[in-house]
């Protein structure tokens, strides 16, 4: 008798067991599931990097063939040619490279604006500004916008798949479809003109990437 | 009997390995999903908030102050020039504490509100471009972008002359910066300089209206000749120019004496440039053309020391009735082109 209920006692034994398996089974199922969740760290640290990078170096620190003291933008782009015919184009070089955007964005509204500076429907000067900045420095499965007081900056240059109209609609889409889309926000905010005391924005500047 | 024994005991041992099981995933994994869940969202409003309050004590407070206080200097000579012309007399600030026009009262009033006197006169340069309205127009900014509610007390404003080229104006503010997740209150001093290049010279303008009608617009531009390079053909270049210059410990007048009618020393920051005779503003008188003199001296001879300046006194091209006092002579190196003029 006593030794029949020890043979019970293994089989309860190897029934329990074969419920830790089920369970530790239904365990691993559920941390394969949170691990799949899309980290938000990654493309709230890549928003971030951008943005600092913007507002924290100033003109006369970067090396850049385009944007740098002396670059083609400052020397070609007011020329015949270049996208600002006929525009002085002038650079202090203490200006951060965020302040310079929203300078560009400030000197494409009101009467007297020029829409070389920025225009929603066609290449601008701010397009090649970011974009000569920006390119190559994300990994291929993130995807970035860059906005100023609401108005998407660049188009076909910044978002290559914009050039035709089902690029467009995947861009939108895979931004719509997003798990993660934390912008990095800074306000912009400096003086136009030295002389007279004008100055530009406020502006709200945001920088938004997702996977 | 002995089935339901077997049964019994099963559902015993089952129900403990289930228990076990059960407070292995309580202790080790919910906790970690949940206390981590947002903390990335909340980390990154609060770091954009943060962001936000530094970028307000060192750069937006800062770069306002100096735009606004350029501006208060442009608005402030624009309306010694119009007071000076609808009343017929010669408008200057007081340096008087306490009087109603004193120059750091009405700077301040300027910056912050953009209106003048005791009877509030709005000044049209300020519009939409005083202090006040620049820090709302951040708050309503910050507002919008972070959800975040900003609210400033301003204490008091200064203004000062630091040096010969620079103004420094200061702002003692508390700033309080509240959102959903933190809230910060600080108390500050922001300082700027202003650079004095490039505005008009207040003296220049109300003295030229007062004696001929007609304005002499001079506005400060520095030279660089240094102190011991002055010569006959550099001082017709300043004269030309009309360039400004500091001699050490010299006797003029610095740029924000030059809103109150003080042509005093002001041995750390004074600024002198000579006034040009083929302006029309400018009457031949036997006086010295250093700026602070031309108009205060009393225009008659014998004035002791006067000197006219061989290949600088004549005709034009060159600068009919032009004259320096000894002192002036001697900083311009042009003692061996000098003839006395008065006593003649």
């Amino acid at each position: 008798m006593k030794k029949r209920l020890d043979k019970r006692g293994y089989f309860f034994l190897i029934d329990s067991i074969l419920a830790l398996g089920v369970l530790a089974v239904g365990a691993f199922l559920i941390f394969t599931f949170y691990v799949s969740v899309p980290s938000k760290e990654e493309p709230s640290i890549l928003s971030d990097d951008l943005m600092d990078f913007f507002a924290n170096n100033k003109i006369k620190d970067v090396n850049n063939e385009y944007v740098s003291l002396g670059g083609t933008l400052w020397e070609t782009e007011g020329q015949p040619g270049g996208i600002c015919n006929g525009e002085e184009l002038t650079v202090n070089g203490e200006t951060t490279l965020l302040q310079q955007v929203a300078i560009f964005y400030e000197k494409s509204q009101g009467d007297t604006g020029n829409s070389c500076y920025f225009d929603p429907d066609n290449e601008d000067l701010i397009e090649r500004f970011i974009g000569s900045l920006v390119t190559n420095t994300l990994p291929l499965q993130y995807k970035f916008e860059f906005v100023l007081k609401d108005q998407l900056l660049g188009d076909q240059l910044l978002y290559p798949i914009y050039a035709t109209p089902q690029g467009q609609k995947d861009h939108l889409d895979s931004k719509n479809a997003a798990n993660v889309l934390i912008p990095s926000k800074k306000i912009v905010y400096g003086i136009l003109d030295e002389q007279t005391g004008d100055m530009f924005g406020p502006y709200t500047a945001e920088v938004l990437v997702w996977q | 009997m002995a089935i339901k024994q077997f049964g019994k005991k099963g559902i015993f041992l089952t129900f403990i390995s289930i228990a076990i099981i059960a407070a292995a995933i309580l202790i080790f994994t919910p906790s970690d999903v949940n206390l981590k869940k947002d903390l990335s969202v909340v980390k990154t409003r609060v770091s954009n908030v943060n962001e936000y309050v530094l970028d307000l004590e060192n750069v937006y407070l800062e770069r306002t102050l100096q735009a606004t206080g350029r501006r208060t200097i442009i608005a402030l000579i624009k309306y010694m020039e119009a007071e000076t012309i609808m009343t017929g007399t010669e408008v200057f600030f007081s340096d008087g504490v306490g009087d109603s026009l004193y120059f750091k009262d009405v700077f301040s009033q300027v910056l912050l509100d953009g209106t003048i006197g005791d009877t509030p006169q709005t000044l049209s340069e300020m519009t939409g471009n005083t202090y006040n309205d620049r820090l709302g127009e951040i708050t309503t900014t910050a507002k919008n972008a972070f959800n975040i509610d900003t609210v400033y007390g301003i204490s008091e404003i200064r203004v000062s002359q630091t040096g010969p080229w620079f103004v420094e104006v200061e702002a003692d503010l508390s700033f309080n910066v509240s959102s959903e997740t933190a809230t910060w209150n600080k108390t500050a001093t922001i300082k700027t300089e202003i650079s004095v290049e490039n505005f008009e010279d207040p003296y220049y303008i109300v003295k030229s209206l007062q004696d001929s009608g007609v304005k002499y617009i001079n506005k400060i531009t520095k030279s660089d000749t240094k102190f011991d390079e002055w010569d006959v053909d550099k001082v017709k270049d300043f004269i030309t120019d009309g360039n400004y210059t500091h001699f050490e410990n010299s006797n003029a007048p610095n740029f924000l004496m030059r809103f109150t009618n003080d042509i005093s020393a002001s041995p750390c920051c004074g600024i002198e440039s000579l006034v040009n005779p083929n302006n029309p503003a400018i009457t031949g008188k036997d006086v010295s053309y250093v700026d602070y003199k031309y108009w205060s001296a009393t225009p008659t001879c014998p004035n002791p020391n006067l000197y006219t300046v061989n290949d600088i006194t004549g005709s034009f091209p060159l600068f009919p009735n032009f004259k320096l006092d000894f002192d002036h002579v001697v900083l311009y190196n042009l003692l061996s082109d000098a003839s006395l003029h008065c006593p003649p």
